[in-house]
């Protein structure tokens, strides 16, 4: 006969088991745009090898980029071929997640939304006078984003309820600019905040016969209440970067520029002569990488000192985006993967890749955006371990909450997650079929993963723990409508 | 015995004679002269009755002295047919001989001499004497002397033959011969032999050897037979006469249904079945042919132009030679997997493709006959606007007003006729109105509104419908003052005025904000609205505006804006058909703002490098040529109307050239290949096409020059390859440096566009070059430079270097008839460029370009346009070599009494030249781009765009945040300083490569 536990020892199973899941999953936050504010589009966070789709969020219309009608595609002159664009900034409803919410702006419909990030229901919504073109920053509890309104806001990340605003010109004249009416002077960066420091730049003409300005501007992030503004040299265009001391702030077509975050003093610009773009990543050992640059053989990324601007060379040519940790790098291009051991520039491995457009790294899983289709890709090979089709071009990718959320031009907002522990079919539904997968091995032992069975534990044996973690499944998928 | 071989005797003569009469001919008598007149020379007759003749050839008595003794002859002295009607009738069954002697007349051996002798049914045709030969021919003979190799005085004998039937009995014979020049005839005669009757099938229809049967013809037919009672018919058909198929057996119908193809040689027979004979009698008739016209060649007459107007969709236009159904193949990656077709036949094609993704080049190509033209591209991302407002029902609820909205939003909307643009909503309340005008337009709607209530519940509503934010926003006012630029709105309304009866903040915000040239606020409410709008009110709140009220359909007022008073516009090229490159406006002052910003951006834009045509400008609209792409946008909001991507049009090193689009109030004309399609101004919609006129068969010339007069189009013909189109390294080269060759063109001509014909045309008659660059339209005439070196005009594809340009001549032509009015020979020393301007203020033609020596050196002739006599001449110095910025490629000019080119400028009255007073900053002499003027300021690239007031040509940037093109890439116009995009590929460090508008501030 068998004995079966009593209730006080599955209580402690059951407590053990959520230690064990926590551990397992170490949930984490993407508060911003590619997870900090050094762009590093790293997060330690796990998931697991195969993914569900749990939710797509879609809009009518494609996102307006400001910039649709560019770059040109070369200079002949220069012979500089197959240029990029360098103001990838709007093209998609990049989203952040926090405390099991979704935050996005919207360039369609002026407003920030607020979803579950379970079910992708709207929790709420924030009208502003303009499109939204970049992803929100949460921090400490608050919501922060800027609109072409001339406005940056500061809302409860909870309920969306209205804390602050502040506009650099502290007036609502308005013009007709990319095709909508707004502000003279429009955010055209994101909101970085840090050390309760609220940093972004708004306003992109300056000169007499423009009639506009343009500011960089720091507030403390929890009143509002300005520290410093400044009028910078260049046009401020993309999401802006912070080190310990210094803010970069992407000029769009031309060379970043970098500020004295204390006091908003202007550093210098980063590169020279024809570079540029909106793309930036700042290393933990003080490494700007700025794209897309142009050349005779196509775009690519240049990698600088942050300190000088100065330009390094890299130990790889072609790339749209990349992933650095304190040991690797990973290159992304149109046609190839790539991983790089930082201490002697070796490649530990290439392979060809139709995933171009965005690359993330989870844990050791890479995530990168292709045509219609988004990847999971080992950082031990680059091997392909997983994919899913998505509505578009993948133009955004973040990891945070047991949950992958990719966004694309067409307007989507897809959320990948893990499938139910009951979900043995991988059918995306807990239903009798599992349940008969899980009672054909019932009490074997030695089984391995016992056809997906073994649920608790991990012992090689189907028991009552396992089928104690199915039950609990089961009822939580009929709950919430799994699928 | 005697007495049996006298009866053998007899009886053999009797038989031979017998046999004799059944063989010996029957001689009819054919009317004189039987081309047997002996001894009769050098007379010549063009009438020589009784033979007819078709054309107008003498039929000669001749009589040579190489020609046998005694024997006269006749010649043929063109190439023409001679036939008679002779008295006597068929018989049937009888067998009839025509017989000539045919030689030759010149002296020696001839060749190539053609004849035919044929006998027809002269009381079926007996031809027109003088005009038309019989067409009812029954039997043929044909051949060439060649063959033969016929000297002087040898005679080749040469007969038809012919069987009657039944259906010649009692018909006049008719005998007639054809041949070539100097073809001798003699001894015409014709014999007759009786025969059996045979029944046979006649009258074939097709007619044998009938030429250019028409493939429809559907039915072989004839006349039957007479001759015998209840006659039946085999058919037999076929392309090989040897081997005909049976295509009917024993019908008694004279007639079978046939389907033919073109260009083949059909061959059939009639046989005649008599069953009243066991077995059946079967008569085999005579083989008759025809052969079918040939297919004609379906060409692509115009286009392909693909139109974009909404989203995610483009219109495919193009012109057929013939009609034909409608095919388009299309699909990305280069590959064609999807088809659009209207399988109706026609030669003006328009089909629509659907569901485009966004930002994906697609490949397309038309199919006629099955058979694929060229494959083309386009890049489907095109700003339509907002889009359509998704289906579903109103958010609104169902109440007393919803009806009043309903109305108000379909008067306001065919009152306006505006499709797209900005409409602003003054008092928008909850957006009521905003959602119904959104759902009839393509406008996008801004609403004003202070009341923080009615905002939320507007976005609330309107994010319902799924139309809040691109489609319809809301903007939160707090006194009356509307947030925007003056000049913004297509429309103006007002919510408020309709659910409230209450006038909106002031009329004179709403005229501030009102787009010139076509801005219309048309404020009111429909009949039975409550509460009422009062007249009085409206009227004293109107005060001071011009409006037109009216109480059709409830009470309404409407202010329109038309031009801006001293506004100018930039219609071709050079601003106007006078190449003077001056827009005539005098609004512009020497503190601007930003009006609008935004697409289009580079992405279309021709590489700087290329150089590229100038935007234009006319009644607020501004049309950007981009790399095979025309763009339509408004001037005053930046509102993208529409774009036409038009495949291998877009011409650069443009100063070598001449514009090839142009404008008039309404239209957009643009040259591509031998054609210029007119396209409506606000929508793009292709109107029509019209045709350079083709003056030489197998010679295509394209459209050259282009000009807009009134409903005329003035326009040259040139060589394909004459324009340089394209964008490359190779092009940029060509649109630099030193001595690079001019289009020319090979005549004039002008074209009717309401009759669509040809008013006239010029072509000098020994050949010239019309140098492209050097044409100008101004008042009642045309002027142009044309080059009369064989070398220029006969270059194998009309592109000439300044230095084969010779023997100029000045041409002056009457607009209306085409006529030369004057010319004068003129020797410009030109070499690496030259151009013609109109000088208004002397009424002076000004002929500019450059050479060098020590330098380049631009020299000025100046012509009145009276008498083309010089009026004076003058040169300057630049003083540089340096040619790889433009410093030699310098185009003028003309403001007032005065010429400017970026180094100095030209006294008009006496051509003296003297340096621009350089400002603050000065006027760069090199970098690339030249100049384009209003009457008080001109502009350049200097660096960034700059402007320069005149006359102390101060320098005044304009902004530094952008770079534009190497040509003439910004003007005044409308009021307003117009900066397309030109930059395109300039890679240099420059903050926004965008379009932007300035206005004075």
């Amino acid at each position: 006969m068998i004995k079966y536990p009593n209730k006080y020892a599955m209580l402690i199973f059951g407590l053990f088991l959520m230690v064990l899941f926590c551990a397992v999953t170490t949930a984490q936050d993407w508060p911003t745009y590619l997870h900090d504010k050094n762009r590093s589009a790293h997060t330690t966070e796990q998931l697991p090898d195969q993914l569900r789709q749990a939710w797509v969020w879609g809009s009518d219309r494609s996102p307006r980029p400001a910039g649709a009608e560019s770059p040109a595609l070369q200079d002949f002159w220069q012979g500089l071929y197959n240029n990029k664009s360098r103001l990838e900034i709007d093209s998609a409803f990049r989203v952040v997640a926090s405390s099991g919410k979704v935050y996005f702006g919207s360039s369609n419909s002026d407003k920030v939304i607020c979803l579950d990030a379970g079910d992708g229901s709207q929790l709420w919504k924030y009208y502003t006078g303009g499109p939204i073109r970049f992803a929100p920053s949460v921090y400490a509890g608050k919501v922060y984003f800027g609109s072409d309104d001339g406005y940056v806001y500061c809302l409860n990340a909870d309920d969306g309820s209205f804390v602050w605003k502040y506009s650099a010109i502290g007036n609502d004249d308005r013009m007709m600019a990319d095709g909508r009416m707004v502000s003279v002077c429009p955010v055209r960066t994101g909101v970085l905040v840090d050390n309760g420091v609220a940093y972004w730049g708004a306003g992109l003409f300056s000169g007499a016969n423009t009639n506009l300005s343009r500011f960089i501007c720091a507030c403390n992030a929890e009143t509002g209440v300005l520290v410093w503004k400044k009028t910078p040299p260049r046009p401020l265009q993309g999401y802006p970067l912070a080190s310990a001391s210094n803010l970069y702030m992407p000029a769009g077509k031309t060379q970043p520029t970098f500020y004295n975050r204390l006091t908003g003093g202007y550093l210098g610009s980063i590169g020279a002569g024809r570079q540029g773009g909106a793309y930036a990543l700042l290393t933990n050992d003080n490494k700007l990488f700025i794209g897309p640059h142009y050349s005779g053989s196509g775009s690519y990324i240049a990698k600088y000192d942050a300190s000088s601007g100065s330009g390094e060379s890299m130990a790889w040519g072609p790339g749209n985006c990349l992933v650095v940790t304190d040991t690797n790098s990973y290159y992304s291009s149109d046609t190839k993967l790539a991983r790089i051991r930082r201490s002697d520039k070796a490649v530990i491995w290439t392979v060809s890749s139709s995933y171009p457009y965005e690359l993330i790294l989870a844990g050791t899983t890479l995530f990168a955006g292709g045509n219609h289709e988004v990847a999971a890709i080992s950082t031990t090979n680059g091997s392909v371990i997983w994919t899913a089709p998505v509505n578009g071009r993948v133009r955004g990718l973040a990891v945070a909450g047991g949950s992958l959320y990719v966004s694309t031009d067409h307007g989507s907002i897809h959320c990948f997650t893990d499938y139910s522990p009951g979900d043995l079919d991988r059918s995306n539904s807990v239903d009798l079929f599992d349940f008969v997968a899980f009672a054909v091995n019932w009490l074997t032992v030695n089984c391995g993963d016992c056809g997906g069975a073994d649920l608790a534990g991990q012992d090689g044996l189907v028991d009552i723990n396992d089928l104690l973690v199915f039950i609990d499944a089961w009822l939580a998928a009929m709950q919430s409508n799994y699928e | 015995m005697d007495r049996c071989r006298e009866l053998a005797v007899c009886f053999l003569v009797l038989l031979i004679c017998g046999l004799g009469s059944v063989c010996q001919a029957d001689m009819i008598t054919v009317g004189n002269p039987s081309f047997d007149q002996d001894g009769v020379s050098g007379f010549y007759s063009y009438n020589w009755s009784p033979w007819k003749t078709s054309g107008w050839s003498w039929l000669g008595n001749g009589y040579y002295g190489g020609a046998p003794a005694g024997d006269g002859w006749y010649v043929i002295t063109a190439a023409s047919t001679w036939f008679q009607n002779l008295a006597a009738v068929f018989e049937s069954g009888s067998t009839y001989t025509f017989s000539v002697d045919v030689g030759t007349y010149n002296n020696g051996s001839q060749s190539g001499l053609n004849w035919t002798l044929f006998i027809y049914d002269a009381t079926v045709d007996p031809g027109t004497d003088g005009s038309a030969a019989p067409t009812s021919i029954l039997a043929t003979a044909t051949g060439l002397l060649s063959d033969e190799a016929v000297p002087m005085g040898v005679w080749y004998n040469k007969t038809v033959e012919y069987t009657a039937t039944s259906a010649n009995a009692g018909h006049a014979i008719g005998i007639g011969f054809t041949g070539d020049y100097y073809t001798l005839l003699d001894h015409a005669s014709v014999s007759s032999e009786s025969g059996e009757v045979v029944p046979a099938a006649t009258i074939p229809v097709p007619a044998d050897n009938a030429p250019d049967v028409q493939v429809d013809t559907g039915t072989l037919s004839w006349h039957g037979t007479t001759d015998i009672t209840s006659p039946k018919y085999n058919v037999w058909f076929g392309t090989d006469q040897t081997s005909l198929n049976s295509m009917a057996t024993g019908q008694t119908n004279t007639n079978v249904p046939v389907e033919l193809d073109y260009g083949i040689r059909y061959y059939w027979r009639v046989d005649v079945v008599d069953e009243s004979t066991n077995p059946a009698t079967v008569y085999t008739g005579s083989i008759w042919n025809f052969t079918t016209e040939a297919a004609e060649v379906t060409t692509l007459k115009a286009g392909p132009y693909v139109h974009f107007y909404n989203e995610g969709e483009v219109t495919i236009y193009y012109k057929t030679s013939a009609p034909v159904a409608s095919i388009v193949q299309y699909g990305t990656a280069s590959s064609l997997t999807q088809t659009v077709t209207d399988v109706s036949a026609k030669t003006d094609h328009e089909l629509k493709i659907t569901g485009l993704d966004p930002e994906t080049t697609y490949s397309y190509r038309i199919v006629m006959n099955g058979l694929p033209e060229a494959t083309h591209e386009f890049y489907s991302a095109f700003d339509a606007g907002p889009g359509p407002v998704p289906a579903g029902p109103s958010p609104y609820p169902v109440d007393e007003l919803t009806d009043v909205y309903t109305q108000a939003a379909e008067y306001i909307v065919n009152t306006a006729g505006i499709d797209k643009g900005v409409c602003i909503d003054y008092g928008c309340g909850t957006g009521r109105l905003a959602y119904e005008i959104a759902k009839r337009t393509n406008l996008k709607i801004i609403g004003y509104e202070s009341d923080p209530l009615k905002i939320a519940q507007a976005r609330e509503y309107l994010d319902q419908a799924g139309v809040y934010g691109t489609r319809v926003s809301v903007i939160q006012i707090s006194t009356a003052e509307l947030k925007c630029r003056d000049f913004t709105a297509n429309l103006v309304v007002s919510d408020k005025m309709i659910a409230q009866g209450t006038c909106p903040g002031t009329s004179a915000e709403v005229f501030r904000v009102l787009r010139p040239d076509g801005g219309l606020a048309i404020l009111g409410q429909p009949a039975g609205t409550n509460p009422a709008l009062d007249r009085t009110a409206l009227e004293t709140w109107l005060d001071g505006q011009d409006s037109n009220i009216s109480e059709t359909n409830g009470l309404w007022a409407v202010i329109s804006r038309g031009e801006l008073p001293g506004a100018g516009k930039w219609t071709h090229h050079y601003a106007d058909p006078g190449n003077t490159a001056n827009s005539g406006d005098t609004r512009i002052t020497n503190t601007l703002q930003v009006l609008w910003y935004g697409n289009p951006g580079p992405r279309y834009i021709v590489d700087r490098h290329n150089r590229p045509m100038s935007s234009l400008y006319n009644k607020g609209v501004i049309i950007t040529p981009g790399v095979d792409r025309l763009m339509a946008y408004d001037a005053y909001n930046g509102t993208r109307y529409w774009d036409m991507s038009i495949p291998q049009s877009a011409r650069v090193a443009i100063f070598h050239d001449c514009g090839w689009t142009a404008l008039s109030d309404d239209a957009v004309f643009v040259a591509h290949k031998d054609d210029c399609a007119r396209l409506d101004l606000i929508t793009g919609q292709l109107e029509a096409t019209f045709q350079a006129p083709q003056l030489t068969s197998g010679q295509n010339r394209n459209w050259g020059y282009l000009a807009v007069d009134g409903q005329n189009l003035i326009g040259s013909a040139q060589k394909e390859g004459a324009s340089l189109i394209g964008h490359s390294r190779a092009h940029v080269d060509q649109a630099y440096y030193s001595y690079r060759p001019a289009s020319t063109s090979e005549y004039m001509f002008s074209i009717d566009t309401l009759t669509d014909t040809v008013n006239w045309t010029y072509k000098n008659p020994t050949g010239s070059a019309i140098i492209n660059p050097c044409i100008l339209v101004a008042g009642d005439y045309v002027y142009f430079v044309e080059s009369r070196n064989s070398s220029a005009y006969n270059d194998a594809d009309g592109r000439v270097t300044g230095a084969t340009l010779t023997s100029e001549y000045l041409i002056k032509l009457d607009k209306t008839t085409g006529q030369v009015v004057d010319s004068q020979p003129i020797n410009l020393p030109f070499t690496q460029v030259m151009y013609l301007s109109y000088v208004p203020s002397r009424d002076l033609v000004v002929a500019t370009g450059s050479y060098t020596s020590g330098g380049h050196v631009y020299a000025h002739y100046a012509y009145h346009t009276s008498n083309l006599d010089q009026a004076w001449t003058s040169t300057y110095a630049t003083g540089t070599s340096a040619n790889a910025h433009g410093e030699q490629d310098q185009h003028p000019v003309i403001v007032g009494n005065w010429m400017y080119n970026k180094y100095y400028r030209v006294d008009l009255t006496t051509g003296a030249t003297s340096n621009i007073a350089l400002g603050t900053g000065g006027l760069a002499t090199g970098g690339c781009g030249t100049l384009s003027a209003c009457e008080t300021h001109f502009f350049a690239r200097k660096g960034n765009p700059c402007m320069y007031e005149l006359p102390a040509v101060s320098a005044n940037p304009l902004t530094s945040e952008t770079r534009i093109g190497c040509w003439l890439n910004m003007m005044a116009a409308g009021g307003l300083v117009l900066v397309p995009e030109s930059g395109a590929g300039c890679s240099c460090d420059f903050q926004l490569q965008t379009s932007m508008t300035f206005m004075p501030n």
